[in-house]
């Protein structure tokens, strides 16, 4: 008889907010895994209501030091869509410039300091950088040129300030940004080696038969606009989002867990989007995923680490076509006549879509607000795949368990900050 | 140590714009929203207000690896920091003077958050990567609280007049 074991490990450590881990083990097999959350609420959406519309970019931006961006994008267009705005070109290459700066920042912090060390084994980055200085090194490089960006659109690197509902507050000079495009290129050269590196990590065989949902485009590459489409043929329009995704509360999460309606678990994030628009990537990006051996449909979440490398060349990309092309709008931003109404829009976070819904009053009022993060989206995903990884893990030692189920939900970048609006490792064993 | 998020880094000084780096940086680290965490800040303003010849003034109060690029090759670096030591009754405003490149390693579990790259974790960084000034000072002051506010508690501003001095003493010695 297997003798019962219980594991703690105090602190889910490299990703954001607080939150851990229980697997209850029965023998072999796992009888519970839960992704405990438990950052307190933070009550976002109500006190949002009373506010006046044009506030609620800069409040909704501070749910997250990483993707302040998303929440801005996502609010800005749910109230654009309210008040019937439409944007000039320049404005929206410009929101674009700014989402590509947060995809950069965010992957490559992900990718080098919050990833890379769970498949090189160590235990964080600092221990990773005297063995591998180089490959930290350029880690850090591309995370601040993805902070630059940032702030020379947004003022500064983390909750930029000047992107709002009509536009932006100010845009930034054109020729600082030409000059930028210098820092750009050097980056995506930094990605192109990191898709390169990264094809070579050891990935545990683990495909998953997840639903996958992401934002799909016309001709782009999702960022701020798109239908909500999946890899089980759901293919809705935003603001049909909540007949087709429900939110239920579970007693060991201070998040929602979010469903797709009458199917269940789902992923957002990198490998959906990837999946879902590897036609949008471009030929060139395509033929570096041919070249790292990643060409879709990608189905094992470890394989988040070398999406999230081609994302980053594709970033790079992008940001360096908008730099080219950039044709500064007449004026930075229209003036938004007050109507009430109610209005919904998603944004492809770095991490996945990220949802919004406002009501505005006469006098142009928040009276309803509800954010979904992706991180909501993706917990009930976390678990099973905690379900499924433990077992192989089942006679290893205890702190070897825990790694794995730790580098598991890893794959999924969570930022537990963002839902509550991850981590101690809790592993019970019992016989079976 | 910082562990708050940060508000927008805030170069300052008479060396910021110059081509070559100035041989000295004096960074106050701290979230300016954070009480007494804003001490550190609010003493780069005081600093960068002189002017000092050969010396640049920053104010992060963000990701701590921001640290490297601004202290890296530097003959000295002062970084100052709100700190609230364990296992004494050290009265708020108190200023203590480490040598930073002799701080004891973080512990293992560090980088707990993407957003908590602390001054130590820097250090411990910098060391790996072969990215540190050749001295490293650290001014800590005693803190009382982290609770949001936008002011410190009046004995840790007190001890801006020190600080003062304390960075224009180690910039002399350099």
């Amino acid at each position: 008889m297997t003798r019962p074991r219980t594991v703690t490990v105090d602190l889910l450590a490299r990703v954001e907010g607080e939150g851990g881990i229980h697997i209850r083990m029965e023998g072999r097999e796992v009888a519970e895994a839960r992704v405990r959350i438990f950052e307190p609420p933070r009550l976002f959406e109500a006190f949002l209501r009373g506010r006046h519309f044009m506030e609620v970019p800069d409040i909704v931006a501070r749910i997250c030091g990483i993707c302040p961006v998303a929440y801005q994008m996502s609010s800005i267009h749910a109230l654009e869509a309210i008040l019937g705005v439409t944007v000039h070109p320049g404005v929206r290459a410009l929101r674009r410039l700014l989402y590509c700066a947060e995809w950069i920042e965010s992957h490559a912090l992900h990718v080098y300091m919050l990833h890379a060390p769970d498949f090189l084994e160590y235990p964080d980055a600092i221990a990773m950088a005297r063995d591998h200085p180089g490959v930290v090194a350029q880690g850090l490089e591309l995370k601040k040129t993805g902070n630059d960006l940032m702030t020379l659109i947004g003022g500064r690197e983390i909750h930029p300030v000047s992107a709002c509902v009509g536009g932006f507050y100010k845009v930034p000079e054109t020729a600082a940004l030409r000059a930028f495009a210098a820092r750009l290129r050097r980056a995506r050269a930094i990605a192109v080696d990191t898709a390169l590196w990264a094809r070579a990590l050891q990935f545990p065989d683990f495909d998953q038969d997840h639903e996958m949902v992401a934002l799909r485009h016309p001709d782009e590459y999702p960022l701020n606009e798109g239908r909500v489409v999946s890899s089980r043929a759901l293919d809705i329009a935003v603001d049909e989002y909540e007949d087709h995704f429900v939110e239920r509360h579970a007693a060991w999460s201070n998040a929602l867990h979010s469903s797709v309606r009458s199917r269940g678990a789902y992923v957002v994030g990198p490998l959906a989007r990837y999946n879902l628009n590897f036609d949008r990537l471009g030929p060139v990006v395509r033929d570096l995923a041919r070249e790292c051996g990643a060409l879709p449909p990608l189905t094992n979440p470890f394989k988040g680490i070398v999406v999230r490398a081609l994302e980053l060349v594709w970033a790079c990309d992008e940001a360096l076509s908008i730099i080219a092309a950039w044709e500064p709008p007449p004026e930075p931003r229209v003036r938004c006549a007050p109507r009430a109404g109610a209005g919904r829009a998603c944004t492809e976070a770095p991490r996945g879509i990220l949802f919004h819904y406002y009501a505005l009053d006469d006098a142009e009022l928040v009276t309803a607000a509800r954010i979904v993060p992706p991180t909501a989206q993706n917990l009930r995903s976390m678990e099973e795949d905690l379900t499924r990884i433990a077992p192989r893990y089942a006679t290893a030692p205890l702190d070897e368990l825990a790694r794995r189920c730790e580098q598991a939900v890893r794959n999924y970048d969570p930022c537990i900050s963002c839902a509550t609006h991850a981590l101690t490792v809790t592993v019970e064993r019992r016989p079976a | 140590m910082n562990r708050e998020r940060p508000s927008p880094a805030h170069p300052g000084g008479s060396g910021a714009t110059t081509a070559t780096p100035a041989r000295a940086v004096v960074i106050g680290y701290g979230c300016r929203l954070r009480s007494d965490d804003a001490i550190g800040p609010l003493a780069a303003d005081a600093l960068a207000r002189l002017r000092l010849p050969d010396a640049e003034i920053h104010a992060v109060d963000r990701d701590g690896t921001v640290l490297l690029d601004l202290w890296e090759g530097r003959d000295l670096a002062i970084v100052i920091d709100a700190v609230c030591t364990t296992g004494t009754a050290t009265p708020p405003g108190t200023l203590h003077r480490w040598d930073g490149l002799a701080l004891p390693p973080p512990a293992s579990a560090v980088f707990p958050s993407s957003h908590a790259v602390g001054l130590r974790e820097a250090v411990a960084l910098g060391a790996a990567l072969g990215r540190l000034p050749r001295r490293l000072v650290i001014l800590a002051i005693e803190a009382r609280t982290f609770e949001p506010a936008a002011a410190p508690s009046p004995e840790v501003e007190s001890a801006l007049g020190r600080i003062h001095a304390l960075v224009l003493r180690e910039i002399a010695a350099t």
